[in-house]
């Protein structure tokens, strides 16, 4: 290996200094079993993690389907209550630990290294570990359904003491405990090394006030991944210890604690699952606006108080216990409003007066900051605690986390999918089927959702398998259970663009959206180095806006 | 590239946990609280010492694929697996673990 490294040193010489990094032969990426085995290149392991999780996605989608069945009408028809149990806790954990978190995180894994002009992530060996720690995870997990008393049954907070021995026994349950561990710290490893990458593999000229709005986003969320995420490690590894005879929780203050911990993890999860959507989905608004960020300080400074703020809000899951402050925290979640704002004035200032390009990143992007506009005014509301004792447990606060997580982060995925899909795999995803895709999945989100609100409000409960006609919740629930299939659909015309993209591929050359940031200015897709040639200087976050203009301006006097 | 303008970034955002930690003192709080949020910035001073010690890396051999790190995450994942399955499973990561320690330090310092 040293030879070899040496031999690489030799042979890459200059260009080896330039990048920071020399990459023993083979040069090329190793693809195939092997490069997804064991290969270390950052661009592969992001669409490894991409893949995986939008496979835990698709499975996760149909235990959701199978819920809105059996809710469809009043009467169990589908599975059992305990069926019930496992369908709702796999669903939650599958779509929170393994499907948005990990793909938010490769998008950064992807992404980070090439926009700050990298040549690799840093710590790849960690980078890698943290992917395999996660499909692994998510492995066993999944492996709790062939477990005789099934998959983990207490919701995906596994609160204390519904998630004890005696509250949830069997081996399904220690294993959805031990594939959570595993996903989580997984994940904790993938956001170490994107923050170490933006810490310390910065090109030169690339300093913080440089870096585009996406990066800023990464690092608030490797921030709050380093700070949060071993409270969830804590919290689970505790219940496995409880579980096995440890009393670890089983004191007077012992649930209270456990969801203290929880919670510091799953509020602040919730951001990981955001702020790299926000700061795809402005990237997105400004490249097809033609313009510059508007706002882009601003933008940096609100979303370093956002993320901060977003770390002292998770007491609001316990106002109904009486064991945490209700007015620090009530007032800490209604503060996230401006903040929030911020990044809307962001948006807006950047699409007024642009010249748009409405195509299906945009509508993504733009979708994206409507549809989360529900979920987080909702969020104000149940940030009053007498409001939320009234709708605490209920669907309204269903309705909300699905409208800030699938109506609009997922919004914000595929705004960055349809936009960086040309620089991944060289070739466009068609337009026509990305609109039908957008617009279909506009009409499924609020079809299942919006009726949720209308039900939670008129006091149907979360996590029930059944209710009777006389509850006069049918129609909500028949409107919300269509919707789902129809968000169904909208995945199946996605999966259609992919594979006719893929067999007629239209090549999209290395900049086929005049982007603003360096992953622009090298090949698609990038070579293992990442960049061939030397970087364009970077004396602005739009580091090709500089240059375009740069070159205009050159031609002008030129002529 | 120097890591101070990111120890800057970060140190702003630990001043700002610093200032909701310290908020939260004036109100009901409790030891899980104080001592997750004290870790938290714990972590963050920890990560603005670092930054301000990095600087432009070295040049460095970057692996191409790496046998030992998937090895590593294998072990871990029976190690922990055994809390909650049996003995051997912790047991047989373990052995692999060390086996796999072994084989990364190899290759790092080849």
């Amino acid at each position: 290996m040293g030879g070899r490294g040496a031999e690489a040193r030799g042979r890459h010489g200059a260009e080896a200094r330039r990048l920071s990094v020399a990459i023993p032969t083979p040069t090329r990426p190793l693809r195939g079993l092997a490069g997804y085995l064991v290969g270390t290149d950052h661009k592969s392991v992001g669409v490894r993690i991409f893949g995986t999780a939008f496979g835990f996605f698709l499975a996760g989608g149909v235990l959701a389907l199978l819920m809105r069945s059996e809710l469809a009408r009043p009467g169990m028809q589908i599975t059992s209550r305990d069926g019930y149990n496992q369908l709702f806790t796999m669903h939650g954990s599958t779509m929170i630990y393994f499907f948005v978190t990990p793909v938010a995180l490769a998008l950064g894994t992807y992404l980070v290294p090439l926009q700050v002009g990298a040549a690799e992530i840093a710590a790849p060996r960690v980078n890698l570990i943290g992917f395999w720690l996660f499909l692994l995870g998510g492995v066993i997990a999944w492996s709790s359904f062939l477990t005789r008393n099934g998959a983990g049954a207490a919701a995906w907070t596994a609160e204390y003491p519904q998630s004890d021995s005696i509250g949830t026994p069997g081996a399904g349950m220690d294993l959805w405990i031990v594939g959570v561990w595993l996903g989580v710290l997984g994940t904790l490893l993938l956001g170490a090394c994107i923050l170490a990458t933006l810490v310390g593999r910065r090109a030169p000229g690339m300093t913080m006030l440089r870096l585009p709005v996406f990066c800023w986003a990464m690092l608030v969320t490797s921030l709050m991944v380093v700070t949060s995420f071993p409270a969830l490690l804590t919290a689970m590894g505790g219940l496995l210890l409880d579980r096995h005879g440890v009393h670890v929780y089983r004191g007077a203050y012992g649930a209270s604690a456990y969801q203290d911990l929880f919670w510091f993890y799953g509020h602040p999860v919730v951001y990981v699952m955001f702020f790299p959507f926000v700061g795809a989905a402005l990237q997105v608004i400004a490249a097809l606006s033609r313009r510059r960020l508007f706002g882009y300080k601003g933008v940096t400074l609100s979303l370093l108080a956002f993320a901060a703020l977003s770390m002292s809000v998770w007491g609001h899951h316990m106002f109904t216990t009486g064991q945490v402050s209700n007015d620090y925290f009530s007032l800490t979640s209604t503060m996230l409003a401006v903040p929030a704002g911020m990044e809307y004035v962001a948006a807006v200032g950047t699409l007024i007066g642009g010249t748009l390009l409405l195509r299906t990143p945009m509508l993504f992007a733009i979708g994206f900051f409507v549809q989360f506009l529900l979920g987080g005014l909702s969020g104000i509301y149940v940030a009053s605690p007498p409001l939320d004792y009234h709708v605490h447990d209920s669907y309204l606060v269903v309705a909300h986390f699905h409208y800030t997580l699938l109506a609009g982060s997922v919004f914000g995925l595929f705004a960055a999918v349809y936009f960086w899909w040309p620089k991944v795999t060289g070739y466009l995803l068609r337009e026509g089927l990305g609109k039908l895709h957008f617009w279909i999945f506009v009409v499924g989100t609020n079809l299942t959702f919006l009726p949720q609100f209308f039900l939670g409000y008129d006091g149907m409960a979360r996590r029930i398998a059944d209710y009777t006609a006389a509850d006069g919740w049918t129609t909500g629930n028949t409107i919300s259970t269509v919707g789902s299939f129809v968000i169904a659909l909208s995945i199946v015309v996605f999966a259609v663009n992919v594979v006719v993209s893929w067999l007629v591929q239209r090549p999209a050359g290395p900049d086929p959206w005049e982007g603003q940031t360096l992953e622009w200015a090298t090949s698609s897709p990038p070579p293992r180095q990442n960049f061939d040639g030397p970087l364009p200087p970077i004396r602005s976050a739009e580091p090709l806006v500089d240059w375009r203009e740069e070159r205009a301006r050159a031609e002008a006097t030129a002529s | 590239m120097s890591g101070r303008g990111a120890a800057v970034a970060v140190g702003i955002w630990a001043l700002f946990n610093a200032v909701l930690a310290a908020l939260l003192l004036g109100f009901r709080n409790n030891l899980v609280e104080m001592l997750s949020w004290g870790a938290t910035i714990a972590t963050l001073l920890v990560i603005v010492a670092l930054a301000l010690r990095s600087g432009d890396p070295p040049v460095r051999v970057v692996p191409e694929a790496s046998a030992s790190a998937v090895l590593v995450a294998v072990a871990v994942a029976l190690l922990v697996l055994g809390a909650g399955v049996g003995l051997w499973a912790a047991l047989l990561g373990g052995g692999l673990a060390l086996v796999a320690l072994i084989l990364l330090a190899r290759e790092v310092h080849g």
